[in-house]
């Protein structure tokens, strides 16, 4: 075989850089190109992957780090990196065009972007089809379907198709948060075990199991980036992990668990940027609030509304189900916060399954844009389930309360307990009021006990309900009478039935709930937070 | 599903809701369409208006907006009404009637075309309205919506795709 030249050597250098590859051309070990090297007298590779001129050039041409590192496909950090390297600092002095450019370049990605906002991604995904328009109907088959304590009216609807059996038991989760409708037209929940046996249905979780979004997301039965189904508007919880919720009516579900399809129009989006940090004693509640109060119905109806933005980047998923949870009774189709590191980690803790999560691209056909500033945002309160009127705690503070109820669907998660029982340590609430705790679910009244937050909670006198939202609904209904007044962490869900009934009740964060109860009439949390 | 309907106009405006059906404030809607032109004043149109049975409703923006969607559009086929045409629906409403059965014609053009108490024909096979300002033409329905309505509603649907 003959022993390469040193300049045929040197351009293969240039190319492919290592011993290794160069190694391959020829057929030889590394070792053998390293000795070729050594006695030709050229030293490892030094020739940079980018020239000084390449780098300067680009520099030149967009004056950006983030706009030049595209070009070369690298990242922002990758290009500034290379700037250091040739010590190219100064700041272009001419502006070229493509500096003048407002949209971004595509950023990095091969194939030229198709402007998809995340939920027409996933129909398109699910329905087969390379894209999915606005407007469109796509007849699919949904990655998973849940039903709640009122499983027996789907069951009722089932039988009337008269199909014999569910399309996919392990695609359907059954989780009884709550006693069914108090009519006697539908199944009872003996009906609904007795037809989970029959159809072998595993995923059931019977009483006392917790609430029912809260239970699928803890036992990740759903995924980012797939079709999840349920039977009410709180459906639209799956958006916090980045999955599509959709919520149907009961027929429809019966139809789904016989077909095994479902159909869905494809909705336009809202993109909703909620910016800067929040304050000390500010929670996901408050931002949940005042973001509701800023969506108009022309915002928010049969739209998908996806959350972005640094603030929502950084927020836990417990916060993202908070918020999710505080939209879904706006009207729309789903809420969506697209998937990243935090669900990821949220993830990984129970799962080891592969999942395909999808983004928007950068360039998306938005309907509306809402952007939110948190930085100055003060704990709010929501009257009456009446979102035009969330106003300030220091508003509203000194108004007796006969009753506070915290946790539920909306705040019902350990990180609330934290911060409720961070207040309550080493106090004892108002005599004057009466303070319950709905947990979200028994994994979160299991950790919370470990965590001794039950234990702070009954100290300070708060009574601990079951989990699940029956439990829910009595601490709404059954204590509150008439002429009195309760502040509530849940969401307007619960609180339907007691503004209905014309009793007062307010909405807040776990923290202001907390301050709350310590001192009988509304209060600021701020001077309880350390 | 008849392709070719028509009937005289009702026109009302945006963010109509027909909840007030749920609170069961009224009699049966079939027997006293009086009772129906008083709930559409409830529920948000200016002033009272005159309802007949079987009259199409044309309507602008978010029709059918709040709770219990399924007592309105049941309310609706009670009353006869054998096609919404609107601006724009709320979800639950939209789901619902096209799963009973009720075909729903989204068109900004025809709320702004047609006026209250003309006569208007429908064409599902044309997709288009006539009416006295001429013909518009809607899209026509996707291929599974089509289907649904043709056979009458979800359940009939699904009944039909299972074998049954």
């Amino acid at each position: 075989m003959r022993i390469p030249k040193k300049k045929e050597l040197l351009e293969l250098q240039r190319k492919y850089r290592t011993d290794k590859k160069i190694g391959e051309v020829y057929g030889v070990p590394a070792r053998l190109v390293a000795y070729w090297r050594a006695k030709k007298k050229i030293g490892a590779y030094s020739f940079p992957k980018y020239s000084e001129e390449k780098i300067q050039e680009l520099w030149d041409r967009y004056g950006d780090d983030a706009k030049a590192g595209v070009e070369l496909n690298i990242s922002r950090a990758g290009f500034r990196q290379w700037r250091r390297r040739y010590d190219v600092n100064q700041k272009p002095l001419q502006l070229k065009l493509e500096q003048l450019e407002l949209a971004l370049p595509d950023t990095g990605r091969r194939k030229a972007s198709r402007k998809e906002t995340i939920v027409q991604k996933i129909l398109a995904r699910k329905s087969g089809l390379k894209k999915v328009e606005v407007g469109d109907v796509v007849y699919i088959e949904p990655d998973l379907a849940v039903s709640h304590g009122n499983a027996g009216r789907v069951i009722h609807f089932f039988d009337l198709l008269g199909a014999a059996k569910v399309w996919e038991p392990g695609k359907i989760v059954v989780v009884l948060d709550r006693i069914g409708a108090e009519d006697d037209h539908f199944p009872s929940h003996r009906a609904v075990r007795e037809f989970i046996k029959k159809q072998k249905i595993r995923n059931f979780y019977d009483i006392g199991s917790g609430i029912c979004y809260q239970v699928v997301l803890e036992n990740s039965h759903v995924l980012p980036g797939q079709v999840a189904l349920g039977v009410d508007s709180q459906a639209i919880n799956f958006g916090a992990i980045g999955a599509l919720g959709a919520s149907l009516g009961y027929e429809e579900m019966a139809a789904a668990w016989a077909t095994g399809r479902v159909w869905l129009k494809v909705p336009e989006a809202t993109r909703v940027v909620i910016n800067g940090r929040t304050a000390r004693g500010v929670s996901a509640k408050d931002v949940a609030l005042v973001l509701r109060h800023d969506l108009s119905p022309g915002n928010t109806t049969y739209r998908a509304i996806e959350i972005h933005g640094p603030a929502a980047a950084s927020m836990p998923i417990s916060d993202r189900l908070t918020i999710t949870n505080c939209i879904s009774s706006s009207g729309c189709k789903a809420v969506i916060v697209p998937f990243d590191d935090v669900a990821a980690r949220f993830l990984r803790r129970t799962i080891k399954a592969r999942f395909a999560p999808l983004a928007a691209d950068t360039d998306a056909a938005y309907a509306d844009e809402v952007e939110l500033d948190i930085s100055y945002l003060t704990p709010q309160v929501a009257h009456n389930n009446d979102f035009e009127n969330v106003q300030p705690v220091e508003e509203v503070s000194g108004r007796r309360i006969d009753q506070v109820i915290l946790g539920c669907c909306a705040n019902g998660r350990i990180e609330d307990f934290e911060v409720m029982a961070r207040i309550l340590r080493g106090r004892h609430i108002s005599r004057e009021v009466r303070t319950m705790v709905v947990p979200g679910s028994r994994k979160v009244l299991s950790e919370a006990l470990d965590r001794g937050f039950i234990r702070t909670l009954i100290d300070s006198g708060c009574i601990i309900m079951s989990p699940g939202c029956s439990s829910c609904a009595e601490a709404h209904s059954k204590f509150i009478e008439s002429g009195e007044r309760a502040l509530t962490t849940g969401n307007p869900n619960c609180t339907e039935d007691l503004v209905a009934a014309s009793r007062e009740i307010y909405m807040a964060s776990p923290a202001t709930a907390a301050a709350t109860a310590l001192e009988g009439v509304i209060a600021d949390p701020r001077k309880y937070v350390k | 599903m008849n392709r070719k309907i028509g009937g005289r106009v009702l026109r009302l405006g945006r963010d109509i809701t027909l909840e007030w059906i749920a609170l069961q404030q009224c009699p049966p809607l079939g027997e006293a369409p009086e009772a129906f032109s008083q709930l559409l004043e409830a529920g948000g149109s200016r002033q009272k208006r005159d309802f007949r049975k079987g009259d199409v409703i044309v309507a602008g923006g978010n029709f059918g907006m709040g709770q219990e969607p399924q007592l309105a559009v049941q309310a609706l086929k009670a009353a006869e009404v054998p096609c919404v045409v609107a601006a724009s629906f709320a979800r639950a409403f939209y789901r619902c009637a096209i799963n009973q059965g009720l075909p729903l014609i989204e068109s900004l053009q025809a709320h702004e075309k047609i006026s209250d108490g003309e006569t208007v024909s429908i064409d599902f096979d044309k997709w288009e309205i006539n009416c006295k300002r001429g013909a518009i033409s809607f899209p026509s329905f996707p291929e599974i919506i089509g289907k649904i309505i043709e056979s009458g509603g979800l359940i009939p649907y699904a009944k039909k795709s299972i074998g049954k």
